[in-house]
């Protein structure tokens, strides 16, 4: 990752939106396993915006990378966990921001806000929604995103750094 | 004078290095190290600060949104910390070392991470702000909990810089206790929302907890400043033992080349016939030659070893010069010089075999390189000091000589092989290092030569 040609670049795009998408399925696997195993667990419709935020965030993360000489597997893990939380929590406010279903609303408001909210008046603004079900989101959005931090840093590793190396070293 | 010899290690009686006692950045001799060595590591981390300060946001007010905080309230928080959070690294990072693989540090990046190390504490203490102000609130002990617990979480972080981290947790624990008075006593505090029960009792348990915080950061301080202060020892140590080496080579290079040839001459004029009077000369100046290298061969060994103790007595500094006149005065006669004292009583404190070394080396290099020259011994009074000087009349040195001749393996003209390895006066300003006196010089070409020794009186 050192280089920082046009191909390397365009190579580092393409590994970041195939890891994108990976995510994308893996958020979706989960969803429906944790339906499975858990009762009452409804999937949070975020895919494009998990996915959008991983491309951001991912691209920030070469780029730190590249400028701190980033090699070990080591930085990419503890980068992975660091970002993660901050990240389900980003998703979740802009997910809240861009618009859940009013069926999500009336069911979040029904399930954790129920005593403090008249849950059968129309649901149509951020503020009635109570902190509880806000912890809920971002708590079941993490448990999901889960098992990403645990695989991603390893492909991503494989990707833009170990693949990149081997190719240098046979070129040269 | 060389580096290496300006501060002397600090042996205990084993003979083995003293272990220092660092109770912060000030006690250890490379301070100055230690804050380059913080910043470069500093801005290796900024990203796991950065993400160790956001972590313990998003953790504190989720959970704080659990316990009640309104939703608004959490999602204000949460973009506003993090926006500051944000700017304070990209501050950080614009100041000093964006670079820190290629550019030295700056003084102002280490402002700048001691100013980040205390917002961001503060950034932790404003939750209680903004739980205080919110419409539905998160209670108010829970609330403290949470932001302590975080606090003591960014503890692996803050203590590397102990006054920044003592500021930033008095400020978070005076913020808490200032949210707990307001919380009793705010209009409305019956309600149950912002009051908490059993006001004092409730403060005794947080100033407990900021105790142990204060306790654990500065042990963790300790910890890190110790070992920064090791590794630095190591490599101060690994850099001595490579100039030491490097010393050991040139000196083996110099003995072998200059003392196989006054041996070979003297073998050669030992085998000549007949034996003429020149011959005997000859030979006793090659003889003269061989013990002078000889004698700084001996030299070296108390230079090596650096354990030289100083034992401390009343020393007659005209004892010292009945000594080297009764020493040198046939060796100037050889030399066409005249070898004069000027009768003194002074009496100083100090080490007898040492003193006597340095003057000896100041004559005998006077003899060497000031040939046909009068040489001056005495000592001159001062008020705080006395200053024992040898002082003689021959070729002197010139200006940008009088740095070189203290460095080893330095040698000046002299008669034809008369010249030692070049270190007398080298090993002569380490061991006025050990008796705690300072040299003195002044040289000028034509003119002649001061040398002394400054004491304490």
């Amino acid at each position: 990752m050192s280089e920082n040609t046009y191909y390397q670049q365009l190579y580092n795009t393409a590994s970041i939106l195939a890891l994108s998408y990976c995510t994308v399925k893996m958020l979706q696997f989960m969803d429906g396993v944790l339906m499975e195993t858990i009762k009452g667990y409804q999937p949070v419709d975020s895919y494009v915006v998990a996915a959008v935020l991983f491309f951001v965030v991912a691209h920030v993360l070469s780029y730190v990378a590249r400028r701190l000489s980033w090699r070990s597997h080591f930085y990419y893990f503890i980068g992975a966990i660091s970002v993660f939380f901050p990240l389900v929590t980003i998703a979740t406010i802009i997910q809240i921001h861009l618009g859940i279903s009013s069926e999500d609303y009336a069911r979040y408001i029904t399930e954790y806000c129920a005593p403090a909210q008249d849950f059968l008046k129309p649901v149509e603004t951020v503020s009635q929604l109570c902190g509880k079900a806000f912890a809920y989101i971002v708590y079941s959005m993490a448990m999901r995103a889960l098992p990403i931090v645990l695989t991603i840093p390893f492909l991503y590793h494989l990707l833009l750094v170990d693949i990149p190396r081997i190719l240098a070293k046979r070129n040269a | 004078m060389p580096d290496q010899l300006k501060e002397p290690l600090v042996h205990n009686r084993d003979g083995l290095p003293q272990e220092q006692l660092i109770f912060s950045v000030r006690d250890s001799p490379y301070s100055a190290d230690m804050e380059l060595l913080f910043i470069e590591q500093a801005s290796r981390e900024w990203f796991f600060r950065l993400f160790l300060y956001m972590n313990s946001v998003a953790f504190v007010t989720v959970f704080l949104a659990l316990s009640g905080l309104s939703v608004a309230t959490a999602i204000n928080a949460i973009v506003s910390l993090y926006f500051v959070l944000a700017a304070t690294i990209a501050f950080e990072l614009r100041t000093g070392f964006s670079k820190p693989s290629t550019s030295a540090p700056k003084i102002g990046s280490l402002r700048s991470i001691r100013w980040t190390y205390i917002i961001h504490d503060l950034v932790l203490a404003s939750i209680l702000w903004f739980n205080a102000t919110a419409v539905d609130a998160a209670p108010v002990l829970t609330t403290v909990g949470a932001v302590v617990a975080a606090s003591f979480v960014t503890l692996i972080v803050t203590p590397k810089s102990i006054i920044e981290f003592f500021i930033g947790k008095t400020f978070l624990l005076f913020t808490c206790l200032v949210y707990i008075a307001l919380s009793n006593t705010a209009p409305g505090s019956d309600a149950g929302q912002h009051s908490v029960e059993h006001g004092a009792l409730s403060l005794f348990p947080l100033v407990l907890v900021f105790i142990l915080m204060f306790a654990a950061g500065y042990w963790i301080y300790l910890e890190h400043i110790r070992q920064m202060h090791q590794r630095l020892l190591q490599r101060s140590l690994h850099q001595q033992i490579e100039k030491e080496k490097n010393l050991r080579e040139r000196l083996f290079v110099y003995i072998g080349h200059d003392l196989r040839q006054p041996i070979n001459a003297l073998g050669m004029l030992l085998h000549s016939t007949p034996v003429e009077p020149q011959n005997i000369i000859d030979s006793q100046q090659c003889v003269r030659s061989c013990k002078r290298l000889i004698n700084d061969i001996v030299q070296i060994a108390d230079y090596q070893v650096d354990q030289l103790p100083c034992i401390a007595s009343n020393v007659s500094v005209q004892s010292i010069f009945d000594e080297i006149s009764f020493e040198y005065t046939f060796e100037a006669s050889l030399a066409a010089c005249t070898l004069r004292i000027v009768p003194t009583s002074i009496v100083v404190c100090n080490d007898h075999k040492l003193l006597t070394r340095i003057i000896k080396n100041f004559v005998s290099n006077a003899i060497v390189h000031a040939p046909n020259s009068d040489i001056l011994m005495g000592v001159r009074r001062r008020k705080n000091h006395i200053d024992i000087l040898v002082l003689d009349n021959g070729p002197g040195i010139s200006r940008q000589d009088h740095e070189r001749i203290f460095k080893e393996f330095t040698r000046g003209n002299s008669r034809m092989g008369e010249h030692g390895l070049g270190l007398g006066l080298a090993i002569a300003s380490h061991f006025a290092t050990v008796c705690a006196a300072e040299i003195l010089f002044t040289s000028e070409l034509k003119a002649g030569t001061c040398i002394g020794l400054r004491l304490p009186r």
